[in-house]
């Protein structure tokens, strides 16, 4: 049952049925929101924490339609603040473990298919990556399973930065493509084939 | 969103953000997009997602190259058992061949030792004993010789054709090898055996 289709009960709090529909509905999406701007899984966990008890305390004043967008909104006031508060803002943007999230990021708080999910996206990533060219995959390795950024990409392979950018930009277009859509085939990404630098 | 911003842009700048390589005023600028733009939202938490698979695929396929690392290692074990054996071997040969040197096992070059020579001639002169028995008439070989069955060779033997003690029995040969501890040394014995 969609959080759209779910009645709130009009009394002071909202149904804890409706809070957890929605929390199965857009937990993911908001913890991988959360940990674009945190870089933290146990930040980010704290903060979903804080934004779900506000979803109990005051989604009864929402409308069932817009209530995506306001935990999206909710969020991202709990982030920023607890940002201010840890003191942890530009110290954590460059101090990020980027994978080490990744698999923490998928925790028990997803619906009980979402682990089978991920796996089929990542092998459909994989496949994705295999088709790259070679000098597309090689950046993309290096930013995001290296965590090198891309000036440090650019000197060690000896080329321009905008080219370091360029491919990487290529290459995530095609991969964006894949995980949108797993079961897309190889024409698709020849779609895009063009786009690289 | 911008309406007319390119989506690949959009989601290009939401990556950068995510990965932390936007300028400081270039992230405050996406963060106030974050305040308003749902949509921003959206594509920053698929920038983070596209992030976290291509990193566990990334991590896959290390597994799968470890994996065949571990192949030629184990190649290499077996490279080396071949090795062991082989120097095992070399290494047995070279105390063979001390052994012989130093006359510990014994070997002749030169021809026959006394002892070949004392059971050569032990042999002859039980041959010319027999050979005279049956002339007189006094030759009886034992059933053990020849088996108790063999017929045929009792028949051959009373018809006084060739003899099988014409020939050099089987133990004879084994017992001079015993001796020589060398096959080429049963060379003269073979000879004899063919002028017999």
């Amino acid at each position: 049952m969609s959080s759209a289709e779910v009645p709130s009960t009009g009394s002071s709090h909202l149904d804890p049925s409706v809070v957890a529909a929605l929390y199965v509905e857009h937990g993911e999406e908001l913890r991988r929101f959360l940990l674009g701007i945190l870089r933290d899984a146990q930040l980010t966990s704290d903060v979903l924490q804080a934004t779900f008890v506000k979803l109990v305390q005051r989604g009864h004043q929402t409308r069932i339609e817009s209530r995506k967008a306001w935990l999206f909104r909710v969020a991202y006031h709990e982030a920023m603040a607890y940002r201010r508060r840890q003191g942890v803002g530009d110290r954590v943007l460059r101090n990020v473990a980027w994978h080490s999230n990744a698999t923490q990021g998928n925790g028990a708080a997803g619906s009980a298919e979402e682990p089978l999910l991920r796996l089929e996206a990542v092998q459909s990533v994989r496949e994705a990556l295999e088709h790259l060219p070679p000098e597309q995959r090689q950046v993309v390795r290096m930013r995001i399973y290296d965590e090198k950024t891309f000036a440090t990409i650019a000197q060690e392979l000896k080329i321009p930065l905008g080219t370091a950018l360029g491919r990487m930009r290529a290459a995530l277009i095609k991969l964006r493509v894949r995980l949108s859509n797993p079961d897309n085939n190889d024409e698709r990404d020849k779609s895009h084939s063009d786009e690289s630098e | 969103m911008n309406p007319n911003e390119c989506p690949n842009e959009f989601d290009w700048s939401a990556f950068c953000y995510a990965a932390g390589e936007l300028s400081p005023a270039e992230a405050e600028q996406f963060e106030a997009r974050l305040a308003d733009d749902q949509s921003a939202r959206e594509a920053l938490a698929k920038a983070v997602e596209l992030t976290q698979v291509v990193a566990a695929a990334e991590s896959q396929a290390d597994s799968f190259r470890a994996v065949t690392f571990v192949v030629p290692a184990r190649r290499a074990v077996a490279d080396w058992s071949a090795r062991l054996s082989w120097m095992a071997i070399g290494g047995l040969a070279v105390v063979v061949v001390a052994l012989i040197g130093s006359g510990i096992i014994g070997y002749s070059p030169s021809g026959p030792s006394e002892r070949q020579l004392a059971l050569a001639a032990a042999w002859t002169q039980t041959r010319a004993d027999i050979a005279q028995a049956k002339e007189d008439g006094l030759w009886f070989p034992p059933t053990w010789m020849f088996g108790e069955a063999d017929e045929e060779l009792l028949a051959m033997n009373d018809a006084g054709d060739e003899s099988p003690l014409g020939e050099t029995p089987s133990w004879m040969t084994a017992a001079v090898f015993g001796l020589a501890g060398e096959a080429a040394s049963a060379e003269p014995f073979t000879n004899e055996r063919g002028e017999n």
